[in-house]
């Protein structure tokens, strides 16, 4: 990675703190500031930590403008592996958007594949039998043995 | 109730073949995640919590605790067998261990860190048994004032002591307190930042932040920048035992380790780096030829681990006497007595006594069953690194998702969890500390709340922060500990310029 | 097992079903609006179980959705199990005041009552020391200065809220004046009794009681309408302040469900309260039994819903989203 890519990393992150407390501060007007017997109400918190991220952020800012974050370790050599990160992200995502539909253990099993995938297995039925067998297992616990309710399948059962 | 005669009961409560079994359990499991990369106690331990609507409180706590334990013995193989810390409490190890074990001597590393955990929890056990009853008496006089200045002085602590730059800490301190306000404020009923959505009424849930933080942003970043390194697990070879020498060599560091380590697991600096660091640097200083140290010196196994044990039983003592939790994991552990209704602070030991008792009891019978555990069980938790990695972190990813979806099975709770998974990936890139983050997010809403509480109970005199001897003293350390360097740092650039 | 076996066990069975109510449900979700663990969870878990045992349920299905003192899993259970006639939620005052704080666009009106289960009085305890030593002592020294005496207790809002506002009203002030500093769970409230940093602290007395054994506090009055078994603490009505409020918990059933299919739910927590299972978590849990079922409970819940809204809106609580 060329110094020049961490330093737009540290700029995003400075900028991305400030972004938040400027969030915090619009905010603010909709918490009432009355605190009845203690002079100090809901909106005093909130207050200080807007300006507290709004200070770090803006000296993490001139930091990384000024040739980078100090004090940072040597950066890892490798470079972000893109695929590797969306398979997982990815399957994340896909996951929160199925359990509902199509079960806890389906679910389940594909994002095991996903994730395994990101980690660079070559063997999705592989993947896929030892995902289902965990996700199948921790089913049976969490519904037979805690009775705690888990999305069934639309087949119902597992 | 006297410390000896709650001790005697609590034995009686812990030593049920129930109770002895859960213990089991918990360490066995506390083991297994302790060796395994990407995976701690804070987050097995909040995967467990659903078992809390089956098992009894004294149980699952005494597991719980078990965890915790278990992870601190588990964590030293990986270091010692793997050049990779298990947990970050066993950075230390790693320096000193693993080079053992490229020398062969594995056994022997393995080995000094059981006896030196052992050494150090038993000892500081002895020191909980003693100590938390009166702290927990003296605890009640803790008014709001006093709390809200403990807190201060927690925030500063972390902030500015952990990883290597302070301003990084305090950015993560205040992103963390920023999550923590979301939600309803205890002394209004106002609901801040939750954007109209009632998902967020109560706050985010801690276990949702600490496994999207730690398990998943771990896991991301393990799969798009360490794809290329290569792990060796070292074999075990040679002498399961250590020598004549090496116990006479491992006695020192083991005592110091622990005298070290206790009174930092006391203090509210999130957790068990600092000690593990302090003793090994102890140990360095005070070891005849220094030259040894990276070849493989056994006292730099034995201190730092012993001050890591000592760390974790000691934050058990505000745990469990103020209810306020040191490390992420005692949070965790905070909120498996919450299940139960059970609020840890200055009145635990009177309410719930016979609960309390069991658990301090558990810990001695843990730290016994660890020992036994870890010489006999070495080969196996050594087999559990080879598990391959894309197996391994899939099985991480799933429980995560259980665990964040589990408690109320809604989807938003996934979705917060991917949105922690990434803020935790993009902090370990920028090198931005974890801890500062999760204990603004645990202690940021209650400092706020203490002041709140403070001011109205004395009708907004602010006087009360400083007329009261132990907030005062807080605050003023807590001034010092941010000012210090300042003040040293200009004091030496006007030295240099004369 | 095998076949042969099974034989005499199927019987067994049948027998069973046979001896058990015609009526009996045979699937029946229980909603909990609240995290495992906790009050409600208890309350519905054990009520099912003893639904079970009375043989009036055959399965029962549980789901726990905590948040927003309830209001999360009353609007999920409101519009998913709409007209089911085999679904119950656990609910209360707690979930009366959180809907009406939090402004909640469903609330338990929503619902189809079917019984009041339990109830908890609260109870009102001062340091051991303190110089007052009834609920009338209270009342004179709100009246003197009401911001010098701070009370104790649960979440903003939250019946002891509720209560410490009733007081200050029957001294003749404004609710709102009342300085009552919240706490996240009755174990903090009273370690601020205990550690002299309120004058006073209000719970429900199961949290009080070992307490107040022990000589470490000293208990003013109980907030039910009778004095509490095995506690000797008179009532503020006793005193002659004329409140009363209970910490009640009762199962709702879902909109649009049959006056028929009410009755059915009706009769199947009827036969478990009757039960000698529910009898044990009563003892084991400390709880009193407050049963109050069909229009009965509706109108109680209605009068209920009034009188907190009433005084909520007298707190001073802040204007809400």
């Amino acid at each position: 990675m060329t110094p020049g890519g961490r330093d737009k990393g540290a700029i995003a992150v400075s900028l991305a703190l400030v972004a938040l407390a400027l969030f915090v501060f619009g905010q603010l007007p909709s918490i009432p500031a009355d605190g009845g017997y203690s002079v100090l109400g809901p909106r005093f918190a909130p207050m200080l930590v807007g300006v507290g991220l709004l200070a770090v952020g803006l000296m993490l800012l001139r930091q990384a403008l000024a040739g980078g974050w100090r004090a940072m370790p040597p950066p890892p050599d490798e470079p972000l592996h893109r695929p590797a990160f969306l398979w997982i992200a990815g399957g994340m995502a896909l996951h929160m958007a199925i359990i509902g539909t199509v079960g806890f253990t389906l679910a389940s099993t594909l994002l095991f594949v996903l994730v395994a995938r990101g980690f660079g297995s070559r063997r999705p039925a592989h993947d896929a039998i030892v995902g289902a067998v965990l996700a199948a297992s921790v089913f049976l616990f969490f519904t037979r043995i805690l009775r705690l309710a888990l999305p069934a399948s639309p087949l119902g059962g597992l | 109730m006297g410390g000896l005669d709650g001790l005697a009961g609590g034995f009686a409560i812990a030593f049920t073949a129930a109770n002895l079994a859960w213990a089991f359990v918990g360490c066995l499991l506390g083991t297994a995640v302790g060796v395994l990369p990407g995976v701690g106690p804070a987050v097995t331990i909040a995967l467990l919590l659903p078992l809390t609507t089956q098992l009894e409180a004294t149980s699952a706590l005494i597991m719980f605790c078990g965890v915790y334990y278990g992870a601190m013995y588990g964590g030293s193989t990986t270091s010692i067998l793997l050049n990779s810390p298990g947990e970050s409490a066993s950075i230390a190890t790693t320096l000193e261990g693993n080079a053992m074990a490229r020398r062969g001597r594995a056994g022997a590393a393995l080995a000094t860190a059981a006896i030196g955990s052992f050494v150090a929890g038993t000892v500081s056990t002895v020191l909980v048994t003693l100590v938390a009853p009166p702290v927990a008496e003296w605890g009640l006089s803790f008014g709001p004032p006093e709390k809200f200045a403990l807190m201060v002085l927690a925030f500063m602590t972390i902030s500015a002591v952990l990883g290597h730059s302070a301003l990084r800490g305090f950015a993560s301190l205040f992103v963390g307190l920023f999550i923590g306000l979301i939600g309803t404020d205890v002394m209004s009923g106002q609901i801040r930042f939750a954007l109209g959505l009632q998902e967020l009424y109560d706050g985010i849930d801690v276990v949702v932040v600490a496994v999207g933080l730690f398990a998943v942003g771990e896991t991301l970043h393990v799969a798009s920048h360490e794809r290329r390194v290569v792990e060796t697990v070292e074999r075990i070879r040679g002498s399961l035992w250590m020598s004549g020498r090496d116990f006479r060599r491992s006695v020192g560091p083991w005592l110091r380790g622990t005298a070290i380590g206790f009174p930092f697991g006391t203090m509210p600096a999130g957790g068990a780096e600092i000690p593990t660091f302090l003793s090994y640097a102890t140990e360095k200083r005070l070891c005849k030829g220094p030259d040894r140290f990276g070849e493989g010196a056994i006292e730099g196994v034995a201190g730092p681990e012993a001050a890591n044990n000592a760390s974790v039983t000691a934050a058990l003592i505000p745990l469990l006497t103020l209810g306020l939790p040191t490390s992420a994991t005692a949070a965790i552990i905070l909120t498996g007595f919450q299940q139960y209704g059970i609020q840890p602070g200055p009145l635990l030991f009177a309410t719930q006594a016979d609960l309390v008792w069991a658990l301090i009891a558990s810990l001695y019978l843990g730290n016994v069953m660890l020992l036994v555990l870890n010489r006999p069980m070495a080969g196996v938790w050594a087999k559990l690194l080879t598990i391959p990695r894309p197996m391994l972190y899939a099985g991480i990813v799933v429980f995560a998702t259980i665990g964040a979806y589990g408690m109320r099975n809604s989807w938003f709770d996934l979705f917060l969890l991917l949105l922690f998974g990434l803020l935790g990936y993009a902090m370990k890139r920028s090198d931005i500390p974890v801890a500062p983050c999760l204990v603004g997010m645990i202690l940021g809403p209650r400092a706020d709340t203490e002041l709140r509480r403070a001011l109205q109970i004395s009708q907004s005199d602010f006087s009360v922060f400083l007329t009261r001897p132990i907030s005062a003293a807080l605050l003023a350390f807590a001034v010092l500990l941010v000012a210090a360097p300042v003040l040293v740092r200009r004091h030496n650039a006007r030295r240099g310029r004369a | 097992m095998k076949p042969h076996r099974a034989w005499p066990a199927a019987l067994v069975l049948a027998a069973a079903l046979a001896a058990a109510p015609a009526l009996a449900i045979d699937q029946m979700k229980i909603m909990v609006p609240a995290g495992p663990g906790g009050g409600f969870d208890q309350t519905g878990r054990n009520l099912g179980a003893a639904m079970q045992a009375a043989g009036a349920v055959r399965n029962i299905q549980y789901e726990n959705k905590g948040g927003a003192g309830g209001a999360i899993g009353l609007a999920q259970f409101v519009n998913a199990s709409k007209g089911d006639p085999n679904a119950l939620i656990v609910s209360g005052m707690v979930t009366v005041g959180a809907t009406h704080l939090n402004r909640s666009p469903m609330s338990l009106a929503n619902t189809t009552p079917v019984a009041r289960l339990t109830a908890e009085a609260e109870a009102i305890i001062v340091p051991a020391s303190s110089p007052i030593r009834n609920a009338k002592d209270l009342l004179a020294a709100i009246k003197a200065n009401p911001g010098a005496v701070s009370f104790s207790g649960g979440s903003a809002g939250g019946t002891d809220h509720i209560l410490a506002g009733l007081l200050a009203k029957e001294a003749g002030i404004d609710p709102g004046k009342v300085n009552y500093v919240p706490f996240t769970s009755g174990a903090e409230a009273v370690a601020a009794v205990l550690g002299g940093q309120v004058t006073a602290g209000i719970s429900g007395i199961g949290e009080f009681s070992q307490h107040i054994r022990a000589g470490r506090v000293r208990a003013l009055a109980v907030s039910g309408a009778e004095r509490v078994a095995g506690a000797d603490i008179p009532t503020l009505r006793e005193q002659g302040v004329d409140i009363e409020l209970v910490n009640w918990r009762g199962v709702f059933g879902p909109p649009g469900i049959t006056a028929e299919q009410r009755k059915a739910l009706i009769a199947a927590v009827e036969a478990g309260i009757a039960n000698a299972k529910w009898k044990e978590t009563l003892v084991k849990l400390d709880w009193s039994s407050y049963v109050l079922t069909g229009d009965a409970f509706s109108g109680f819940v209605e009068q209920e819903s009034k009188r907190v809204g009433a005084i909520l809106d007298s707190l001073n609580l802040g204007a809400k989203k």
